[in-house]
């Protein structure tokens, strides 16, 4: 018995890499590492991640998304607690997840159909964000606090089901 | 296609993929290095990995039904399976996948084809069999995946079977032979049924709405009443295919195969005959007979399908005599019989000759390992032909000893029945390659 065929992948996907490579590349820019290989380290994953998806054969492929992660955790954990990386550190992830869902393999439209759990995503974030960036003080606890303050509001909504879901547009035949 | 209940499986559960256990674990890895690091940055970045999980097992289809229509076209090796999947997505048709790999024995032509609407997800899957087979589509596995690929749900709903035989083309053909040796002295069965045409039988009362070609006016003007003719029904001669299902010193392997192979066979030579009327009655042969008696037409058809498709190899191998004697329980003798059996070096296993003792004139049709077992020798390609053509010279060799109880057809072209096709137009040409 044949395995089953690898399915066709289908073009486009820039969009989205451009995104989360430039949330990578600033996030590289403003963190610990030298001006050089911070930007170089987050533009060059997201690249070689790119590329890798749209390898065949696919189980090598799929393991695109390691890339990434670690390049984001790498200059996540090596920038230095203030408003602009926190942001940026935000917003990669964000844009991680928005890359992920443009994936080749699927239908046109997962970012936007993702919509419903990155805009949920995004409002944790933001909240967190926002209640750091709300305090005089800007002591890292505090930061830490409110980021863990948003995530149990967020999760609290999520398991209780409160959470008004995002209504997107009619699907169109692609 | 067999008519069956559809079966209704319950739709699955929601589970996370492999890509969310990678995110939840890069997402608490972030936010434990926030805490040893005393620095909000890791967490800011962990916290959309932590959540999209979750987020993503809150979210599901607008159904958790998809119900499936299928059918199968094509001729020979070549299959093409179309479908359609019904339910009520409505935007989520982009997030349903449809996963169908080729069944047993088949490889895949080119990719499934999907085409999605709002209510309907078609598909379309071309696979190409490598050797004659009958067997059941693998259900299609269709799922619910979100957007980012986290988290799965397999949709239930309607999944009827589907049969698919491949075999030769020619096949088609047989049924067109008018078999003659189906009664212990040459000659067609008279019918015992009356019917609209063939020879003439006798004169009946006419039924109200007879057509007048079948009156006999002149019977009508001697009685003064309405007479009509009756003719027995014309009826090509009767045929018993059985097939051996026992296990041979090839291994479990290749008896599977040939098996496969000669299944295939079956099925194509009996529902070709049921076009034509012909009954048909239908042994398999392992350690017992199990027997599907002679008849003809729709039902019967399904009857074989079934009958063939639950034929399994046999663990123990019954001796031939009880074959012969068991055949005789289920028919009578003089009946044209068709053996399928991947024939043996051991005098012992060969059914021929106590089939014929018990008056069962017999055709041997026996599909050869040798095509399968090339390759296997590690052999380069010269010496490869040349072990196959001595091989195939010795298996001719051994065969030519059986020719004495009836005709036998080695089967080495899978995709070709064309010796056997002249063996039963021909009987009386006994040597056919």
């Amino acid at each position: 018995m044949s395995a089953a065929a690898e399915p066709v992948l289908r073009g486009g996907g820039l969009p989205t890499a451009a995104l989360l490579g430039f949330a990578m590349g600033v996030l590289g820019l403003l963190g610990g590492l030298t001006i050089y290989v911070g930007p170089a380290l987050g533009v060059g994953a997201v690249a070689a991640a790119t590329v890798l998806r749209r390898v065949r054969p696919r189980w090598l492929g799929r393991l695109n998304l390691l890339v990434p992660l670690v390049a984001l955790a790498v200059l996540a954990a090596t920038a230095p607690p203030a408003p602009s990386t926190e942001l940026f550190g935000a917003l990669g992830a964000l844009g991680l997840l928005l890359w992920v869902a443009d994936d080749p393999e699927r239908p046109r439209g997962g970012g936007r159909r993702a919509l419903p759990i990155l805009s949920v995503a995004a409002l944790g974030v933001g909240l967190a964000w926002g209640v750091t960036l709300a305090f005089p003080s800007r002591s890292p606890d505090v930061a830490l606090g409110g980021a863990l303050l948003a995530t149990a509001l967020v999760l609290l909504a999520v398991l209780l089901g409160g959470l008004p879901r995002v209504s997107v547009a009619p699907f169109r035949n692609a | 296609m067999i008519e069956e209940d559809e079966e209704l499986p319950p739709p699955g559960s929601v589970h996370w993929t492999g890509r969310a256990y990678l995110l939840i674990t890069f997402g608490g890895a972030l936010c434990a290095l926030a805490v040893a690091l005393r620095s909000p940055v890791p967490l800011f970045a962990g916290l959309p990995l932590l959540l999209a999980p979750l987020l993503a097992a809150g979210q599901g289809p607008p159904t958790a039904n998809a119900d499936l229509t299928w059918e199968a076209e094509g001729l020979g090796p070549d299959v093409t399976v179309h479908g359609t999947l019904r339910g009520d997505f409505e935007r989520s048709a982009p997030d349903i996948l449809v996963r169908l790999p080729p069944p047993s024995g088949a490889v895949e032509a080119e990719p499934v084809q999907l085409e999605r609407d709002a209510g309907t997800i078609r598909f379309r899957a071309r696979w190409r069999f490598t050797e004659p087979t009958i067997l059941n589509a693998p259900t299609p596995k269709v799922l619910w995946r979100d957007p980012l690929g986290l988290t799965e749900l397999p949709l239930g709903g309607a999944r009827p079977p589907l049969p698919l035989e491949r075999y030769p083309p020619g096949l088609r053909r047989v049924g067109d032979i008018r078999l003659h040796r189906t009664v212990q002295l040459s000659g067609e069965i008279r019918s015992r049924v009356a019917g609209a045409s063939g020879e003439f039988y006798g004169i009946r009362e006419a039924a109200p709405g007879e057509p007048p070609r079948r009156i006999n006016w002149r019977a009508t003007a001697r009685a003064g009443r309405l007479l009509a003719n009756d003719y027995e029904l014309e009826r090509t001669g009767d045929l018993i295919v059985v097939l051996d299902l026992r296990p041979t010193s090839a291994g479990p392997e290749l008896d599977d195969r040939l098996q496969g192979i000669a299944r295939a066979a079956v099925y194509g030579i009996a529902e070709s005959f049921l076009r034509g009327k012909v009954r048909i009655g239908f042994a398999a042969f392992g350690e017992f007979v199990e027997a599907v008696p002679l008849s003809t037409g729709r039902i019967h058809r399904v009857r074989l399908l079934r009958a063939i498709l639950a034929s399994r190899r046999s663990d123990v191998a019954g001796p031939a005599e009880r074959c012969a004697l068991g055949l005789r329980r289920y028919f009578r003798p003089g009946i044209t019989t068709l053996v399928v059996s991947s024939w043996t070096e051991d005098p012992a296993f060969d059914l021929v000759p106590y089939l014929r003792r018990q008056g069962f004139p017999v055709v041997l049709l026996s599909p050869s390992p040798i095509p399968l077992r090339a390759g296997r020798g590690g052999l380069g390609p010269a010496e490869e032909a040349l072990a196959q053509r001595i091989e195939r010279l010795e298996r001719r060799a051994r065969l030519a000893d059986l020719w004495v109880h009836g005709p036998v057809v080695d089967w080495d072209d899978y995709w070709s029945l064309e010796p056997l096709v002249r063996t039963l137009r021909r009987p009386a040409h006994r040597r056919v390659s």
